[in-house]
């Protein structure tokens, strides 16, 4: 019944996907008033979208076991999530007021839930073009790659299944300061950003009870982007990076960023369970290319080292680990395993070394404001990949539709493998107002 | 025999880029920029992009401009693009969508709205500084130059601009690949005092035989000249730009 129920709803959405393509007709009038010209001091707009998707679970896959240990589940699930984000700004003389919210209604693997979070919210002071300050919570976006930052310190971590989304700021004190230059070194821009972590201020960053200090040089020099940064503090282990991107051609860019950790302090559970712990001094690394061919296809390719990420041999480990305590069928050796998934071998880029493409075409066949696309990540380690097809289509001003189809593949004891979800459909309606 | 032969052949070549007036076809050039674009102003501008049904789709862009290789471009409507920011240095150009990461470069030959008008067209820089003059012809009322890209980064290797004598603006621009194949023409219409001896169109039209039936307009108000700093065109106040409005 699930299963019917499952697939009369993608067929809703696929017709709707179509019917929403035969939009009215409007007469065409050249209208010389244009009245979003006027700017008001207080601004703002909002979004809403209905996100539904359907999972067709991988009933073999240890996260699948896992979660479903003792209680058994269909092969086919239906997720729905309700989205609600304000953005706003209100202007008084040099100073800005910037928010931005994200409400959210989930329902996932039948569970409900909600969370209201402010995404953005603080007070910008530019005086001159030269100089600002932020105080307040804010995304600082450091990094020139697509589907990761490594350098990207103070910013959570992107989901290169799809890096667009917004992301959630912390609570900080930026300065920038800017000057021009009439020379082969054109910009320079120096950023200073002080990230504590007390009390409310951004608990999840890291240990508690620290102030935090991290800084970001840019340059623009011969045609080429170039930042050095680093981030300071107790917080976290001591950074240090750099990130370049330039074009070669007018049509072919090429990017990349490096990253150093200090130390951090790795784990490694063995296939009898054991845990090993041991300090090492992280390296990651993306080197990537952005090509637009002749037929207005965009090309983006990523290659991504990720230092805090796991060998084949330990992944392979822990799946040996959580396959005999399932096999055992001892509750508190599959609950560590459960929490083991959880926490460290089940989260986005686990591993380390990770292939992305993505290929868009903008409008073919004269079909205006259509995009499809496909999007395709490859774990160089075992070989598992996941692959998104995706439509993207704008018939009305404000309007976004979107489908998605992902795939994800992999042998035993691979990361894509052994992922609770193995083929997902997902439908996207977002209105702006 | 041979030195005569090439005389006449540079002489015919100078001949053909001056007027009866003796005004060179780079000098012309020169003068349409001017009329076109101050060289330090403020625009809004409005595109509209026309289906063959009659659909169409609105855009909204606050500009600004300093001398002949800066830009910078943000979308303050329709609500689904605001916020969105593009620069362009010369030959560089990026774009901001405040969703998405740091600003990410572009090409001239992209369309940041889609439809006839790429991003050449919303960010146009100066003619005379990307483009020079080949050959000029004369007619009553029009001048017409042939136009060749000065390097590969801009959209069209050739443009054929229909200048209007008296008042020193395009009346007609066609633009060409390099192997002379016309990607689209741009009609320059509704002459408009916008004050401070800014008189020039207010309505851009496009269409293009590659896009038969589609057409896109641009229409522009408020053209003002103003000094902006030179750390306005800088990616780390691309965010910020909606603050010079």
């Amino acid at each position: 019944m699930r299963r019917i129920s499952g697939l009369a709803f993608l067929f809703v959405c696929v017709v709707s996907f179509a019917c929403m393509s035969a939009h009215a007709q409007e007469d065409y009038d050249l209208d010389f008033d244009i009245p979003e010209v006027e700017k008001k001091p207080f601004e703002y707009g909002f979004n809403v979208e209905f996100k539904p998707s359907a999972l067709f679970l991988n009933r073999d896959s240890t996260a699948y076991r896992l979660r479903y240990a003792t209680d058994g589940k269909s092969s086919l699930t239906t997720q729905y999530n309700l989205r609600l984000q304000v953005d706003g700004s209100y202007r008084t003389g040099n100073g800005n007021i910037v928010f931005k919210t994200n409400s959210d209604i989930d329902n996932r693997f039948s569970d409900w839930s909600q969370g209201n979070y402010l995404y953005e919210g603080y007070y910008s002071w530019t005086p001159t073009p030269m100089f600002s300050l932020d105080v307040g919570k804010k995304v600082v976006k450091w990094g020139k790659g697509y589907a990761w930052n490594p350098v990207a310190f103070i910013d959570r971590p992107k989901d290169p299944d799809d890096p667009e989304l917004s992301l959630e700021g912390y609570s900080l004190i930026s300065a920038d300061y800017i000057k021009s230059f009439s020379s082969s070194l054109q910009t320079t821009a120096l950023t200073f950003v002080i990230l504590p972590v007390t009390g409310d201020f951004n608990p999840d960053f890291a240990a508690r009870g620290y102030v935090n200090y991290a800084g970001k040089l840019y340059l623009l020099w011969n045609d080429t982007d170039i930042d050095f940064m680093f981030l300071s503090g107790k917080s976290q282990p001591n950074r240090l990076g750099m990130d370049f991107s330039k074009n070669l051609k007018p049509n072919l860019e090429i990017h990349g960023e490096w990253a150093r950790t200090a130390s951090d302090i790795a784990t490694h559970i063995d296939s009898a369970g054991n845990r090993t712990d041991y300090e090492r001094a992280p390296n990651s690394t993306l080197l990537g290319i952005r090509y637009l061919d002749k037929n207005d296809i965009t090309y983006i390719a990523e290659y991504y080292r990720n230092g805090f990420g796991f060998s084949h041999n330990e992944m392979r480990d822990f799946f040996d680990y959580a396959k005999k305590s399932l096999d055992s069928g001892n509750n508190a050796d599959i609950n560590s395993a459960k929490r083991l998934s959880e926490i460290l071998y089940g989260g986005r880029n686990a591993m380390r070394r990770y292939l992305y493409f993505k290929m868009s075409w903008k409008e073919p066949f004269e079909i205006l404001y259509f995009n499809p696309g496909i999007a395709a990540i490859y774990n160089v380690d075992d070989r598992s990949y996941s692959m998104t097809p995706e439509f993207i289509y704008s018939p009305k001003t404000n309007l976004t539709l979107r489908l998605r189809i992902s795939m994800l593949r992999g042998a035993y004891g691979s990361e894509y493998g052994e992922k609770i979800t193995g083929n997902k459909i997902e439908f996207s309606w977002k209105k702006f107002f | 025999m041979k030195n005569r032969t090439i005389l006449l052949c540079l002489i015919c070549i100078a001949v053909s880029s001056v007027s009866a007036f003796g005004i060179t076809g780079e000098e012309i050039l020169k003068k349409v920029d001017r009329n076109m674009q101050p060289q330090s102003y403020e625009m809004y501008k409005k595109l509209i992009n026309v289906e063959p049904d009659g659909k169409k789709k609105e855009f909204t862009l606050y500009m600004a401009k300093k001398g002949n290789n800066k830009i910078i471009a943000l979308f303050i409507a329709p609500e689904s693009e605001k916020g969105r920011a593009t620069l362009r240095l010369g030959d560089n150009m990026w774009l901001h969508i405040p969703n998405v990461g740091k600003p990410v470069r572009i090409t001239s030959l992209q369309s940041v709205v889609g439809g006839v008008f790429n991003n050449s067209d919303i960010m146009q820089l100066d003619f005379s500084f990307e483009y020079k003059v080949d050959k000029m012809t004369e007619g009553k009322t029009e001048y017409t130059l042939h136009l060749k890209a000065k390097n590969t980064s801009v959209a069209y290797d050739r443009l054929e601009m229909t200048v209007d004598k008296k008042d020193m603006i395009p009346i007609k621009i066609e633009c060409y690949t390099a192997t002379k194949m016309l990607i689209k023409t741009l009609y320059y219409k509704e002459k408009k005092d916008f004050g401070d001896g800014v008189v020039r169109p207010s309505v851009m039209e496009t269409d293009s035989p590659l896009h038969k039936g589609y057409k896109s307009i641009m229409i522009f108000a408020r053209v003002k000249k103003r000094d902006f700093s030179d750390e306005v065109f800088t990616l780390n106040y691309l965010p910020r730009v909606g603050d010079l409005r």
